[in-house]
């Protein structure tokens, strides 16, 4: 049967262009299964978590003194509230901590310590199995923060030892804590028994307090958290809530399934375009025969039908392989959420999900098919017959004949032209390479921006070298002072910027009063990145958190009025930035701070160049004690260390495949040309034009085709690209990010690689010309 | 007569399958003088186009010589093959083969920008020339779809003629065209011989081959015949008895 014949013949022909088809739209199937697989899997198992755990729905920090009373009362005639429960919390210095076999103490460790025993009623503190942990005396459960970092093991020893004892315990469990478990949460709480916190406490005396209620309806508590922080009850530190107990357990992951999922459109974006360069040069080839079928009377629609059919069984297969594929994969991706999160039984729906996103695939694989074979109905069997071609060159300018070239050389200036007259081909390459272009460089810009210290500016945190945080504790404001004396007599320091965090109270959108946390101080010296606006200079400005702007819904240039020092001061929105820290709801003003309601206080400050931060940092943990000391650069590491590995392996995972699809294309593309070309470069050779120079008008489109898709690849990846990771990273609760340019990287070291692969793979592409024999084809 | 192209003891092998040989071209012994004018007949499959592929360099030979000006082109690099054949052998398809992605005018000056031997701006002069002499000036920024076999045919002439060549292969040059037009691209053909341009062509057409000097009758990959007819005076009445004369001849060769 004819038409079986030409299936067969089809498939022969464009072997290695099938299978590389076939290849793409698995690879995109397996990223969007892997990528959708790794989302349902996290809310699943962050559900399951945040079920089991019964995790608060609202969470007030607290040091210094407590009336338990007061707040049963007010939980009591409170009718939201479901239940309240108050975690008393021993606070341990990093520098009385010894984990494992480590000699040397946690006292470079930006993470807020404390120890604590299981709670009764909620916010449990799980293990790996997700069951709520008991322990027994000498036992302790760890943080899975510490499991990953310090790579600990049950049955190791942690020790807290300081001058006057030193306490020993097993290692019975690691802990899963909806609370505290991502890096970016600053307090981690070890577990352990009743006995042994009583004897712990003996020693030492700092205490903290988690005040938390878990309410009747999750969606009341941002009313609930108005209602506590105007209650008078206690509040010294930040309040948080449910919702960013999840974004922040998310995060990682949330970003990691987005750029596969990205990852996986682009890839799929290749393959149509493939797969339609395969089509059209099909029917090119086919003209011929497709005009003797239509002419012995099969009809159009046939025809369509059976490369359709070709196609979209290949597309199915391909994406049915890939899914299978991602059964295998998935767990790469998902390894660090099971440490974290930990697994949950899926429901039926979720299993399909990862199943469905790659029948999507193959959907619009299906559908691209059915658009390209439009051009079916184009061809009428006497144009096919007469010309043997579909006519699909461009007519081109006078100034790109040949004829009114002066210097450059022709056969530059033949490769070149080529390239807009059959341009709606070359474009597939171009496009293709503006692809791969953007896949290695959008995860290393985004790499280099989460690694690089500008980044924490994203934070809400700005750019120093050294950052002092001092706590509530005793007498703070005269260790303050002294603090901020010492600093601005060290000559090693070339500048600060003492900062304090106090409670303001402020008229809300209905006319209520509110708590509201300012920062108060000079913030022209580590100036943040505002998402709009900028910093507030006058008294009578106040920037907020993008968190804080969104609750009140307000812009800037808009107004707010705060009560200061007992009076109504209007004051006018200079800027709005992004802050996750301190639950992520803050605000700045350059007014004096609230001395009755001081919360923390920060130092931000730079060292002269030539001065060691760790060893300064040493100098002032010593001094300062309390306070916490961070480096920067420590600081970053501890808190985005998981999530620059997690975006390294994606990172990894799409430069290789990039330069892979580019190698691939160029040599599938080059073959297919050359093999259509053969007549043209058999012509050329009998004339006299030499191999060298038919190769150099090859590589001249190309290394052509190549630059202007990278160019344009890199104006993408740092103008869009930079929009798409802002998308990402918007889980975040904050929206946006401006891509630190490694130049080297970006500009130099990635170009490069792709245009040396381009380059090798077009050089032993074109040898083939060698091969096409003159009289073959001269004879034909 | 100075002799420009000569061939000695050229054998073309073509190895088919793993044992099989296939001998296509069997001792071929030709000498070319400058300035002649000299056609190839045969019957199809006995090895015309072969040798035309072998004596230009296109085509490696299994053994023997080929000497062009008195190089050996054996010893050559493919390189200096190809700048030989564009800058001193011009050539003519049965399907003028001109680029299909070239406007007609820039199918002729290619080869001549790449040969370099004279500006760009001497080259397309040169080539208006040509064009105006083969009646085609008008079609120069015409698509090759554009024109008809004919014209093409004519636009290939003046390819080959762009760089000045020592000689013009033509494998049946007018095999595709009608007799009115074969008629016009022989006279153009002349012409050329007449300039002093060696011409070397392969036909089936006892016609086109009455009007060479001297006809080659090849039968099984052997030069079997090489009959002289001498300069055609290009009267009438010559012409015919050229051609009576050589259908006799071919007649008796068994064609
Ligand atoms: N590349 C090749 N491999 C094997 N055999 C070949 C090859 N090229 C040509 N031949 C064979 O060589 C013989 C001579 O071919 P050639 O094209 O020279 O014949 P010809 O005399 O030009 O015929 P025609 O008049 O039909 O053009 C033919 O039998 C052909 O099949
Ligand atoms: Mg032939």
């Amino acid at each position: 049967m004819i038409i079986f014949r030409i299936l067969k013949k089809d498939f022969l022909r464009k072997k290695i262009v099938t299978i590389v088809v076939f290849v793409f739209i698995m690879l995109s199937a397996l990223l969007v299964s892997s990528g959708s697989n790794l989302i349902v899997e996290l809310s699943n198992s962050l559900n399951s978590l945040f079920s089991i755990s019964k995790v608060p729905h609202f969470v007030q920090m607290h040091s210094g003194e407590l009336d338990q009373l007061k707040i049963d009362n007010w939980s009591a005639s409170n009718s939201m509230v479901k239940e309240q429960q108050t975690v008393e919390m021993i606070t341990i210095d990093g520098s009385d901590l010894y984990l494992g076999e480590s000699q040397k103490p946690e006292e470079n460790s930006i993470m807020d310590i404390s120890f604590v025993t299981q709670n009764k009623s909620f916010d449990f503190l799980l293990d790996m199995n997700n069951n709520i942990i008991n322990i027994s005396a000498g036992e302790i459960a760890v943080p899975v923060y510490y499991m990953q970092q310090k790579n600990m093991k049950i049955g190791d020893k942690v020790s807290l030892s300081n001058k006057s004892s030193n306490i020993k315990f097993t290692i019975s469990a690691f802990i899963r804590d909806a609370q505290m478990n991502p890096s970016i949460v600053h307090s981690k709480r070890f577990l352990v028994s009743n006995t042994d916190y009583q004897m712990i406490q003996t020693t030492f005396h700092e205490k903290e307090y988690l005040i938390e209620f878990l309410l009747h309806d999750l969606k009341m508590a941002d009313d609930f958290s108005k209602s506590y922080l105007s209650s008078g009850l206690p509040g010294k530190g930040p309040s948080v809530d449910y919702n960013l107990f999840k974004v922040l357990n998310g995060l990682t992951d949330g970003i990691v399934s987005g750029v596969v999922i990205i990852l996986s459109l682009l890839l799929m974006i290749i393959a149509i375009l493939c797969l339609r360069f395969t089509i059209l040069s099909s029917i090119e080839e086919d003209y011929r025969e497709i005009g003797v079928l239509k002419a012995i009377g099969i009809s159009r629609n046939d025809i369509r039908k059976i490369y359709l059919l070709k196609y979209a069984a290949m597309g199915a297969l391909a994406s049915l392989t890939g899914y299978i594929a991602s059964l295998f994969l998935n767990h790469f991706f998902t390894s660090n959420m099971l440490m974290y999160i930990g697994n949950a039984p899926k429901i039926f729906i979720q299993q399909i999900i990862p199943m469905g996103a790659a029948g999507i695939i193959s959907m619009i694989v299906f559908l691209s098919c059915v658009i390209i074979l439009r051009r079916f109905n184009r061809i009428t069997a006497i144009e096919a017959l007469r010309s043997g071609n579909s006519g699909d060159s461009l007519k081109i300018n006078r100034l790109l004949h040949l004829k009114n070239s002066r210097i450059t050389p022709v056969n530059v200036f033949l490769g070149a032209r080529d390239i807009l007259q059959r341009f709606r081909m070359y474009a597939l390459l171009c496009i293709v390479f503006f692809f791969c272009t953007s896949f290695t460089i959008i995860p290393v810009h985004f790499l280099n921006t989460i690694k690089s210290t500008a980044f924490i500016s994203y934070m809400g945190i700005g750019r120093s070298d050294i950052r002092i945080d001092l706590r509530q504790s005793d007498n703070i404001a005269e260790r303050f002072e002294s603090m901020v004396a010492r600093i601005s007599g060290d000559s090693d320091v070339k500048r600060f910027s003492p900062k304090v965090t106090s409670r303001f109270i402020m008229i809300n959108n209905e006319g209520a009063e509110e708590n509201i946390n300012i920062e108060t101080g000079d913030f022209s010296l580590f100036p943040l990145d505002y998402l709009e606006g900028r910093a507030p200079e006058t008294a009578d400005e106040i920037a907020l958190s993008y968190l804080n702007n969104r609750e009140m819904n307000k812009k800037t240039g808009d107004k707010l009025m705060l009560i200061v020092d007992g009076k109504n001061k209007e004051m006018r929105i200079c800027g709005i930035y992004q802050d996750v820290t301190n639950g992520g709801k803050t605000a700045k003003a350059a007014l004096p701070f609230n001395k009755n309601a001081v919360l923390w206080y920060t130092v931000s400050l730079d060292l002269n160049t030539g001065i060691n931060a760790a060893e300064k940092v040493r100098e002032y943990s010593d001094s300062f004690y309390p306070a916490r000391i961070t480096d920067l650069e420590g600081y970053l590491k501890q808190t985005m260390g998981n999530t620059i590995e997690q975006i390294k392996k994606v990172t990894i995972v799409s430069v290789s495949v990039g330069l892979a699809v580019s190698v691939l294309i160029t040599s599938l593309f080059l073959k297919m040309l050359i093999a259509g070309d053969s007549s043209q470069i058999a012509i050329m050779k009998s004339l006299g034009v030499s191999l060298h120079q038919i190769r150099i008008q090859y590589i001249t489109r190309s290394l052509l085709l190549l630059t202007s898709g990278i160019i344009l690849g890199t104006v993408f990846s740092n103008t869009a690209g930079q929009n798409i990771i802002s998308m990402i990273w918007s889980f975040m609760g904050a929206s946006q990010i401006r891509f630190i340019i490694n130049t080297v990287q970006a500009y130099l070291i990635l170009p490069l690689l792709l245009i040396i692969s381009v380059t090798i793979t077009s050089a032993i592409s074109i040898t083939g010309i060698k091969k096409s024999s003159i009289s073959e084809i001269v004879a034909e | 007569m100075e002799i420009l192209l000569e061939a000695k003891n050229l054998n073309k092998k073509y190895v088919i399958g793993k044992q099989n040989e296939l001998q296509i071209l069997k001792d071929i012994n030709i000498q070319i003088g400058r300035g002649e004018f000299v056609s190839i007949m045969g019957p199809s499959g006995s090895g015309k186009s072969t040798l035309l592929y072998n004596i230009s360099g296109m085509d490696r030979m299994t053994s023997g010589k080929v000497l062009f000006n008195g190089r050996e082109l054996s010893t050559l690099t493919e390189k200096e093959l190809s700048g030989l054949r564009l800058n001193k052998m011009g050539f003519i398809f049965q399907h003028s083969h001109l680029l299909k992605n070239l406007s007609i005018f820039d199918n002729i000056i290619m080869t001549g920008y790449m040969a370099k031997s004279t500006s760009r701006k001497l080259i397309n002069k040169k080539a208006r020339e040509l064009m105006e002499k083969t009646g085609i000036a008008g079609l120069a920024d015409n698509d090759i779809t554009q024109a008809s076999g004919g014209q093409l045919q004519r636009a290939g002439i003046c390819r080959a003629l762009i760089n000045n060549p020592d000689i013009i292969f033509g494998d049946e040059p007018t095999g595709a065209l009608n007799t009115k037009s074969a008629g016009e691209i022989m006279e153009l053909l002349e012409e050329i011989n007449k300039s002093g341009t060696s011409i070397l062509l392969v036909t089936h057409d006892a016609r086109v081959a009455s009007k060479t000097e001297r006809v080659l009758f090849m039968l099984d990959g052997r030069i079997v015949a090489d009959k002289k007819l001498g300069k055609c005076s290009g009267e009438s009445g010559d012409i015919k008895s050229r051609e009576e004369k050589l259908t006799q001849w071919l007649l008796e060769m068994g064609l």
